[in-house]
């Protein structure tokens, strides 16, 4: 108990570390920008007022040392207020808000679209080692790890909308239907509480095709790993045992071996994960999905850095705090790694 | 043994609640046109639009005066690119100075809000655009002051005489907003509004307007709705509007196709094709005022090369206009210069203007004879859908053939706009959207002007120059302005800082069951006007 | 076939084929194209596979798919292989260096790589580049810097195990100088480890490297590159030839080097060697 105790503070310091660290290195990179941002956000008119310029400047701390700028940023965050957006004219905290909902539903059903269908082809593979089922798997499985996501994503939409006319396109409600306010903005979430089937039927099937986009990295990588952990105890010598007792091939790799080999998978989904947010631009773009991805894309071109600090932070933070509990996790379950 | 039986049926359970989810969603989608279930006229649209408000007085977005042309009420409207058409304003005499307009408005016009819309209302919205110091105020300086004689009569004070106030009035600039319930949420008209006005948050989710609708909700980048005002002073033909953001171009065809969207606004001319012969479908094309154009810079130490005007001269002539009009579409039309087609006195130019000889032969008089590098400025960026960096591509490649090596740079158009907007462009495309329709919002191109500073044309000694804008600027005369804007147009045509390239066309793609639908530079489209079969 | 099939390096061979062809496709390229990739013809746009002479049809500006396609692996290629190289070597300069010397000095140089790998990969790039400016030198640059973390923290474990094996702690009571063992025994044990990462990430690196010109971050038109290309054709879906064709092949480039990747490991990994 200790050791996990232990454990898990070192742990967290490290990631509280990781998100100081995180705020200066992404302040620090959105202020490479070389161009000056108050000539593309502020009217001709107010721009030639002194007075409102002035002002502009004083409100973002543009006149300051950089160092001291990063302060007053760090200052602002720890009460909430990661600034304004340069583009939207909001505030960041409050774009964010809005557009968190839709990139998490997204990542979540993308998320467990991958572990289901990529822990299954996995031990499909491994059971049926070397046979045809194996081989078309494993080629599914490769290419959803060497597909370029955006591309995919085009092919998709062109064969599943445009042509069969199977899925509709993009956005995350139909057209005909008034986008649902209030809740927790997890649609399918907002649906099924309130028992509302019709909204949950249309925003599902919204989901399905981006989440299989964005989840077949992950997917690919996850039936891989799963694949070769198995194979991999599969050699061992408590399976050989088994083996000799004369278990069936099937039965070694699920009864004996699935547990063991499940373990180094759950890293395997923490860096699926992170693939799974920088895929979410691509796939936000071209599925019109009103989410993190495409805000940060806005963000990034249009070079509005409180946008960009917001949207990175979030992002990297969300990334640390999976992979915390990944570890956690990995921590609780094989007690190796405690003792390291 | 178990356990896999039990994986799989999971497995198979879950697989087929997704393909049932799929393919239910599929078919609901494809059912619909026109009309939501509950028997409501729902107009929808598909758009990719910029909006950032609804504050009519601090909007100056393309998409702008689309929402705020169905929420607030004007004094002129738009409807043809050239002539604004009285709306509010039931009469109008202007006295012999040019400088005062007086109107008399309509009576028994109520706001959303239950108030009565007065004089004061339009006094109170003016004066606020003027104090906001926003985006869009810079159209209300030239109004000196504003009388309100009685609750019918609102008198216009210009400090000069101005041939386009009529269609100024028709910009959200002059949109008629309530003021009490303005003010009731932070909004002011007082001096210091630039700082003290805070309505415009408030005015995001809610209208303060006399409109044909009023605003249900706004999603900022997902979706727009408005409702029927049903005590609206004019017809209004159908129930609700809902404007989607779809910013896939495919995804909105796809959507026209299968009936999800009645109008779908953001196609251009290179993916209209796939609609062609469509089912449901109908296509127009539009002669539209938003003109590309590329700017020089007129300043050695940036232009470099390019601020010599034989070279300017040079890309002038060196440019295929033909295979230009052939890529942007149909209606596309090739201006002289600055005076885009359907404003005061618009010339073209002839579909031969280009003259490979003696483009060459004025890079040697200019001393290039072995030609030169530059950098090209294009963003990333589309004008009717028409795509920046294919235009930049021709450009390019016609250039080459009198020498010019235009290294192509691509950003972000927010990143060039700033750039361009300080002058420290060399060579860069650029489009000109008019504010208002009237050919005195091109005098920007003037030396001395907004755009002529952008390229660092600063040289206003040119006297000729001088009068003709001072006529065109102020001449109540049409056919005295006409000819003003010829000679101007000629006077530039072969010694400016630019290089005009095409006026696109705009292409609106919608549903064959709808009626009444046109487009319009302006508020693009007039939704009050469209009944669904 | 079937038993060409079941042939366990059938698929290494094949990646491996799929490489070497494109490779020497780069190489060649502006031998082997049929038609200059640069060349516009307005009379021509849109043109669909097979048509007068264009195999893969013809873009929005009239340019034949085919030579681009070709060219473009000009571009594509040589960014992911710079990218992969300068990484592995600043990578395993760093790791090697954290591993060997331990301690503190380790501790705060991996942490300082686990910031950079807190970072989703393609956000932090396409801040970088957007920052510094669209072009395929700043992309290559974007990518080297979010990448070099992988290949530190591989090296560091790397060189972390071996420290402790028999030979080396031999050779250090023997004698060895630091320099001799790292370069005698870590090395060359690490190799294989290091060499495997690195082809698996050259497909990985081609496609982010066409992502971020997807995204209009890399390459300038009129360049040819693959990922540029497919963002050209977006808007021009039912002209699906633009994009389907330069997609095509970022595809088959990457499934090739994870296929050759795939291989190296199974063959250099003793336990399934053994099986």
């Amino acid at each position: 108990m200790r050791n996990m105790a232990r454990f898990l503070l070192r742990r967290l310091v490290f990631v509280c570390f990781l998100i100081i660290g995180v705020t200066f290195l992404v302040f620090m990179i959105s202020h490479l920008v070389p161009s000056d941002p108050i000539a593309s956000n502020m009217s001709p008119n107010a721009m030639s007022d002194p007075a409102a310029v002035a002002a502009y400047k004083a409100r973002w701390g543009l006149d300051k040392p950089l160092m001291e700028q990063y302060f007053i940023y760090l200052s602002n965050l720890l009460r909430g207020d990661l600034g304004t957006s340069i583009r939207t004219g909001n505030p960041v905290i409050s774009d964010l808000k809005q557009f968190f909902p839709a990139t998490l539903e997204l990542s979540i059903m993308a998320m467990l679209i991958a572990v289901l269908f990529g822990i299954t082809f996995g031990i499909i593979s491994a059971v049926y080692r070397n046979k045809p089922f194996d081989y078309l798997v494993r080629t599914i499985s490769i290419s959803g790890v060497s597909i370029p996501n955006f591309w995919f994503a085009l092919v998709m939409l062109l064969l599943f909308y445009s042509k069969w006319q199977l899925f509709p396109g993009g956005g995350r409600v139909s057209s005909r239907i008034s986008a649902p306010t209030g809740g927790t903005g997890l649609y399918v979430w907002d649906a099924l509480t309130s028992g509302n089937w019709a909204l949950l039927n249309d925003a599902l099937s919204h989901l399905i095709l981006p989440a299989i986009v964005l989840g077949f990295f992950t997917m690919g990588l996850i039936s891989r790993q799963t694949r070769s952990n198995l194979l991999e105890v599969s050699s061992l010598d408590y399976i050989r045992t088994a083996k000799a007792k004369g278990l069936s091939q099937r039965q070694i790799v699920l009864r004996h071996a699935l547990g063991n080999a499940l373990i180094p998978v759950i890293t395997v989904m923490g860096m699926g994960f992170s693939n799974l947010l920088g895929g979410m631009v691509f796939v936000e773009k071209i599925f019109s999905w009103p989410g993190i991805g495409q805000y940060a894309y806005l963000s990034a071109t249009t070079l509005d850095f409180p946008a960009i600090c917001g949207v990175s932070l979030l992002i990297a933070m969300v990334n640390v705090l999976l992979n915390l509990l990944i570890d956690i996790l990995y921590g609780v379950i094989d007690p190796r790694v405690r003792y390291s | 043994m178990k356990k896999r039986k039990m994986l799989w049926s999971v497995i198979c359970l879950v697989m087929l609640t997704l393909a049932g989810c799929g393919g239910g969603g599929g078919s609901t989608d494809g059912s619909n046109d026109g009309g939501s279930s509950d028997g409501d006229k729902t107009l929808v649209v598909g758009m990719a639009s910029d909006l950032k408000t609804l504050d009519p007085h601090h909007g100056y977005e393309v998409y702008g005066n689309m929402v705020y042309y169905a929420l607030y009420d004007y004094l002129y409207r738009t409807f043809d690119s050239s002539t604004p058409e009285p709306s509010l304003a039931e009469s109008h005499e202007l006295d012999d100075s040019k400088k005062v307009h007086t109107f008399k408005i309509k009576e028994g016009v109520k706001f959303s809000s239950g108030n009565e819309l007065t004089s004061k209302d339009v006094k109170f919205s003016v004066n606020r655009v003027k104090n906001l110091k926003s985006n869009t105020s810079h159209h209300t300086e030239n109004v000196e002051n504003i009388e309100t004689p009685d609750d019918y009569t609102v008198k216009f004070t210009l400090k000069e005489p101005d041939a386009a106030f009529l269609v100024k009035l028709a910009n959200n600039s002059f949109a008629i907003v309530d003021s009490e319930t303005v003010k009731e949420h932070g909004g002011t008209d007082a001096e210091d509004a630039s700082s003290k006005d805070t309505a415009e948050k408030w005015l995001n989710s809610n209208s303060a307007g006399s409109g044909a609708y009023v605003l249900d909700k706004w999603k900022q980048n997902e979706e727009l709705s408005l409702v029927k005002n049903d005590d609206y002073w004019d017809k209004v033909a159908n129930d609700k509007v809902i404007c989607k953001e779809i910013p896939d171009v495919n995804t909105q065809i796809q959507m026209l196709k299968q009936g999800d969207i009645d109008i779908a606004l953001g196609i251009g001319v290179d993916n209209v094709s796939q609609l062609k012969d469509q089912e449901g479908v109908k296509i127009k094309n539009y002669v539209g005022s938003t003109t590309t154009f590329l700017l020089m810079n007129q300043d050695e130490k940036i232009g470099g090369p390019m601020a010599n005007p034989k070279v300017q001269e040079a890309v002038r002539k060196a440019i295929n206009y033909e295979e230009l009009l052939k890529i942007s579409g149909d209606q596309a039309v090739l201006p002289l210069d600055i005076v885009p087609k359907g404003f005061v006195g618009g010339l073209e130019k002839g579909k031969d203007y280009q003259d490979l000889d003696e483009a060459k032969k004025l890079m040697e008089e200019a001393g290039y004879k072995d030609g030169f590098d530059v950098k090209f400025t294009v963003a990333n960026f589309d004008t009717e859908g028409m795509s920046w960096t294919t235009l930049g591509q021709k450009i390019k490649d016609d250039l080459e053939k009198i020498g010019i090596n235009a290294k192509i740079e691509t950003s972000e158009i927010g990143v060039v706009i700033d750039s361009y907007r300080e002058g420290k462009e060399a060579f860069l495309m650029m489009h000109w959207h008019p504010d208002y329709m009237d050919i005195n919002n091109q005098l920007v191109f003037l030396p001395g002007d907004t755009v002529g500073e952008r390229a660092k044309w600063t040289d206003t000694s040119d006297t000729k120059m001088a009068e003709l804008k001072k006529t065109i600027q102020t001449e109540s005369d049409e056919e005295k302005r006409s000819a003003a804007s010829e000679e101007l147009q000629k006077l530039l045509a072969n010694d400016m800082p630019y290089a005009f390239l095409v006026q696109h066309p705009k292409v609106l793609a919608y549903r064959d069951n709808l009626k009444g639908v046109n487009y319009y530079e302006v508020q693009k489209i007039n939704f009050q006007d469209v009944s669904i079969n | 076939m079937k038993r060409l099939l079941k042939q366990k390096n059938f698929l290494f061979k094949l990646g491996l084929v799929i490489c070497a062809l494109w490779v020497i496709v780069a190489v060649f390229a502006p031998l082997i194209v049929p038609k200059n990739p640069l060349a516009q013809d307005m009379m021509g746009r849109f043109l669909a596979p097979g048509s007068s002479g264009h195999l893969l049809g013809t873009d929005e500006l009239g340019r034949d798919v085919f030579s681009r396609v070709l060219m473009g692996s000009r571009v594509s290629i040589t960014a992911g292989l710079v990218t992969v190289c300068i990484t592995i070597v600043i990578g395993t300069i760093y790791g090697g260096i954290a591993g060997y010397i331990g301690g503190i000095v380790d501790d705060i140089m991996m942490r300082f790589a686990e910031l950079i790998a807190a970072f989703p990969p393609l956000i932090l790039a396409m801040v970088i580049a957007a920052a510094l400016g669209p072009s395929i030198f700043n992309s290559v640059l974007a990518m080297t810097i979010i990448w070099w973390p992988n290949y530190a923290r591989l090296m560091r474990s790397l060189v972390i195990t071996l420290k402790e094996n028999e030979y080396i702690v031999a050779s250090k009571v023997l004698g060895a100088s630091h320099l001799r063992i790292l370069v005698k025994e870590i090395v060359p044990n690490a190799l294989g480890s290091l060499l495997v990462m690195a082809t698996l990430d050259i497909g990985n690196a081609i496609v982010t490297f066409s992502g971020l010109s997807f995204l209009g971050l890399g390459t300038q038109p009129p360049t040819p590159e693959w990922g540029s290309m497919v963002s050209d054709g977006v808007n021009n879906m039912n002209y699906w030839w633009i994009s389907t064709f330069p997609g095509i092949a970022i595809f088959s480039m990457s499934i090739g080097a994870n296929f050759v990747g795939d291989g190296l490991r199974d063959y250099l990994d003793p336990k399934i060697k053994n099986k």
